[in-house]
């Protein structure tokens, strides 16, 4: 067996390196996610508003977790080559996806009676979707964020296979790092996504009105992916948004 | 022992190297043709056992766990907690987070592919479990059934198309998982892929990469197949 | 839909000051309920919101526990039953009927015979003796339904097929019609008034609607806030001598006119001591004023009258042979004849 230990050695030794290697992970994941969100989010809030487009927005989902990564990062390579280009744009066809249809269906699930009383009310279309839609659909679309954001810190650890940096670099490495280097890395990503993870659900607590956040609260093992408003028991709607791939 | 598995020259000549493979087209079907039976048909294979012992192992630990939380409501968030850990763990770190111990074998791969299916299964199932509506829950208590009789015969049944949902999403990630187990086992669709990349040759991860969607897809299809037949009450659009 | 079923066996259930305190309530939910409910006969339990109906009923098959006193059906307090046998022994029909979605209708009726073990003949013969009973025919295709594919009177129905299958000595329905739109909901009144007939099951019915309590008890017991027992007695008696004043505002100032939807004209001509004179046949045939068959209620009768703004009806016959013309006047005074009080008043309900 190997040196157990010697990855704290590693990280030691090596401090500034991983810790570049996580801030270029992060510049990845971030740029990803972001231009995800900026794709992503508007269709979905346009589609959950005028209540159309259903099975695209949940197509798009399976489509997306039923392409893997890695075969995707190897296409790219043919078409845009290597580097931080090819790996961002791999990430934010992985990321989008599970944005926009959590987004999609927690805008269009929310109860039409309310947003036909703000309608009768005399509200604008964009005014109900802004003070009552979104609202309400927060949890739905900060579960769908806090997915894609554990997916692209995730998948972004592949972007070494196409020269794009990051944590990969070094977990991909071997030769140069040793195996304690391999599970120092692999060590620190498994602790970014987590943290990614967790300040995520921190932003959904805070951003959450406490109104809304008391009726969500079921049980504790309620998928923490599940959307509200999927709770029916017809596996249909747990179907599509169950998790996306964290990496593939 | 090395970790990426050295990448072979590319053009790989198999004789009369047609035009579409000289010239690295996106998909030279020819080519493909050719090479199924020698590369194409046995990582095929392989990345089906590989998903199938995942997606088993994973539901029997999550349908027990699931099981357990529904009776001792308790250990739910707990083990909802664990299993949300196991599954943001990238795969390609749990993978080699695991090698230290058990090497670079198949049995890493199954023991991350297994993990990160567990949250999956075990939510939808738990949450099928308890959906049952109340009138139902009271109906049947009050009717004289016994909680293990409730169970198999309400709760159960009822909670298919939950269970049925955590599958076919669990499936097609693990499908997908499964290439990256080739950065520590040349098994399953991934190492064609991972082969073919550093001096990329197209057609070889396109097709590769091209299989493992339709495998995932095929496994979702016969999923939904399988949810019809064992619930065919839900299928039905309701009127009420 | 009247078909004959073998006389079911059925109990008397009696509530021996039967009291539920919730833990951390103040008040009893469940009073010392002190009542009997004879064999075959339907209780119908009425009250406010959180008056204890629903608690009282729930005490019967154990889903509570009673803190103290006891109930009994037939001679055997509920306590020296295991609870399960309990309830597989009581029908039990709610309002949103908790039909299981995953069953087929035959499926969902032939649930309990099948754990109780009949053998598969006698629950077949049973589960579409009970569709016919309940209208659900033809028996073939509705037994291989869904519930999500009935509406939900046909729903309620198959409830109440499912609680009659194991052939049950006692039946708890918690306002089972309560759901329903109107028209549906007074169809299956009518219906299960029929079935009743039929099938004789001693019934505690939870209602909330005074006017249905009315239409389907062969008692009424009137329960206070506090599950305090204000009254129980017969429809009428109780209209025509409500116990105290919560009784009295509960059935409606219009007891009066509620009282008279209890009694047909038949049975008011025919309990009366002078009894107007037939008419001839020549003035029943020359007369003007409005008709009615004796079958009717006087409440008919008297909305007839005011309808056609006459003074008189003319009542005929079943047969139709006869008539006889009825002042306003006089249809009061036949109507309100007093119904002696034949039930239990309790002492110290406020009167």
């Amino acid at each position: 067996m190997i040196d157990d230990f010697g990855f704290i050695g590693f990280s030691i030794n090596n401090f500034g390196l991983l810790l570049d290697k996580t801030m270029e992970h992060l510049a990845i994941s971030s740029t990803a996610l972001l231009i995800a969100i900026l794709i992503g989010m508007p269709i979905g809030l346009w589609l959950g508003h005028i209540h159309k487009g259903e099975f695209i927005a949940v197509s798009v989902s399976n489509l997306g977790r039923a392409l893997p990564s890695l075969a995707l990062i190897a296409i790219l390579i043919g078409v845009v080559g290597i580097g931080f280009t090819n790996v961002v744009i791999a990430l934010i066809v992985l990321a989008a996806p599970p944005i926009l249809t959590t987004t999609f269906l927690g805008v269009n699930g929310v109860d039409r009676s309310l947003t036909q009383a703000a309608r009768g009310m005399g509200l604008r279309g964009w005014q109900t979707l802004l003070r009552v839609e979104i609202p309400l659909a927060l949890p739905s679309i900060f579960t769908g964020l806090r997915t894609s954001a554990v997916l692209v810190v995730s998948s972004a650890t592949l972007a070494a296979i196409a020269g794009g940096g990051g944590l990969g670099d070094i977990i991909l490495n071997q030769v140069a790092y040793g195996m304690s280097g391999v599970i120092a890395g692999a060590l620190w990503v498994a602790i970014l996504a987590l943290a990614t993870d967790g300040l995520f659900i921190l932003l959904h607590r805070l951003v959450t009105p406490a109104s809304i956040r008391s009726r969500t609260k079921r049980d504790p093992a309620a998928p923490a992916r599940d959307v509200a408003g999927a709770k029916d028991v017809s596996g249909e709607r747990v179907t599509t948004v169950g998790g996306a791939p964290a990496a593939k | 022992m090395n970790i990426i598995i050295q990448a072979e020259p590319v053009i790989p000549d198999y004789g009369q190297a047609g035009e579409c493979v000289v010239n690295n087209g996106a998909f030279c079907a020819d080519w493909f043709v050719q090479q199924w039976p020698t590369i194409f048909w046995p990582a095929l294979l392989e990345h089906i056992g590989l998903t199938l012992i995942a997606i088993v192992i994973g539901f029997i630990l999550a349908f027990s766990a699931a099981l357990v939380a529904h009776r001792y409501s308790v250990v739910a968030a707990p083990l909802n907690g664990l299993t949300t850990v196991l599954y943001t763990i990238p795969p390609l770190a749990l993978f080699l987070l695991l090698v230290p111990f058990t090497g670079l074998t198949v049995l890493t791969a199954e023991i991350a592919l297994v993990a990160y299916t567990l949250l999956i299964l075990f939510s939808n199932t738990l949450t099928g479990l308890n959906g049952i509506p109340a009138d139902v829950r009271r109906a049947a208590v009050g009717m004289g059934l016994t909680r293990y009789q409730i169970l198999k015969r309400i709760e159960l049944p009822m909670a298919v198309p939950a269970i049925i949902g955590g599958l076919r999403i669990a499936s097609v990630l693990t499908v997908s998982t499964a290439t990256i187990a080739a950065f520590i086992v040349d098994a399953g669709l991934g190492s064609p892929i991972l082969k073919a990349i550093q001096s990329p040759f197209n057609t070889q991860f396109v097709a590769a990469g091209a299989l493992a969607v339709l495998l995932a897809f095929a496994v979702d299809g016969l999923l939904v197949l399988l949810g019809k037949g064992l619930a065919p009450w839900a299928s039905r659009r309701r009127i009420a | 839909m009247m078909t004959t079923i073998d006389p079911e066996q059925s109990s008397s259930i009696v509530f021996d000051a039967a009291t539920k305190v919730y833990a951390g309530q103040p008040q009893p939910a469940v009073d010392n309920l002190s009542l009997t409910i004879e064999a075959g006969e339907l209780c119908c339990i009425v009250g406010p919101s959180g008056g204890g109906k629903t608690t009282t009923l729930l005490l019967v098959n154990r889903l509570v526990e009673l803190t103290s006193g006891d109930i009994r059906i037939g001679d055997r307090s509920i306590h020296d039953i295991d609870p399960i046998a309990l309830r597989r022994s009581i029908g039990y029909v709610i309002q949103q009927t908790g039909l299981f979605p995953h069953l087929t209708i035959a499926e969902n009726i032939a649930l309990i015979p099948q754990i109780i073990d009949w053998d598969k003949s006698r629950i077949k013969k049973r589960t579409n003796e009970l569709l016919e009973l309940v209208g659900l025919t033809p028996v073939e295709s509705f037994a291989k339904r869904y519930p999500h594919e009935l509406s939900g009177g046909q729903q309620q129905r198959v409830g109440i097929a499912r609680a009659l299958a194991a052939n049950p000595p006692v039946m708890l329905m918690d306002e089972p019609f309560g759901a329903l739109d109107p028209i549906t909901r007074a169809n299956i009144q009518d219906e299960f008034l029929a079935l009743k007939d039929a099938i004789g099951k001693t019934t505690i019915f939870i209602t909330h609607d005074i006017d249905e309590a009315i239409k389907m008890g062969d008692k009424m017991a009137i329960l206070q806030e506090g599950g305090v027992l204000a009254q129980y007695d017969t429809p009428e008696a109780i209209l025509a001598h409500p116990a105290n004043e919560f009784v009295e505002r509960f059935v409606g100032n219009d007891r009066g006119l509620k009282l008279l939807t209890l009694r047909t004209l038949k049975r008011v001509l025919n309990q009366t001591p002078n009894r107007p004179a037939p008419m001839s046949r020549a003035d029943a045939q020359a007369s003007n004023l409005p008709r009615i068959t004796e079958t009717a209620t006087a409440q008919a009768a008297l909305s007839l009258a005011l309808n056609a703004r006459s003074s008189a009806i003319i009542v005929t016959s079943e047969s139709g042979k006869d008539a006889v013309e009825l002042s306003v006047q006089r249809l009061l005074e036949l109507g309100a004849a007093n119904a002696a009080p034949s039930g239990t008043i309790p002492t110290g309900a406020g009167v």
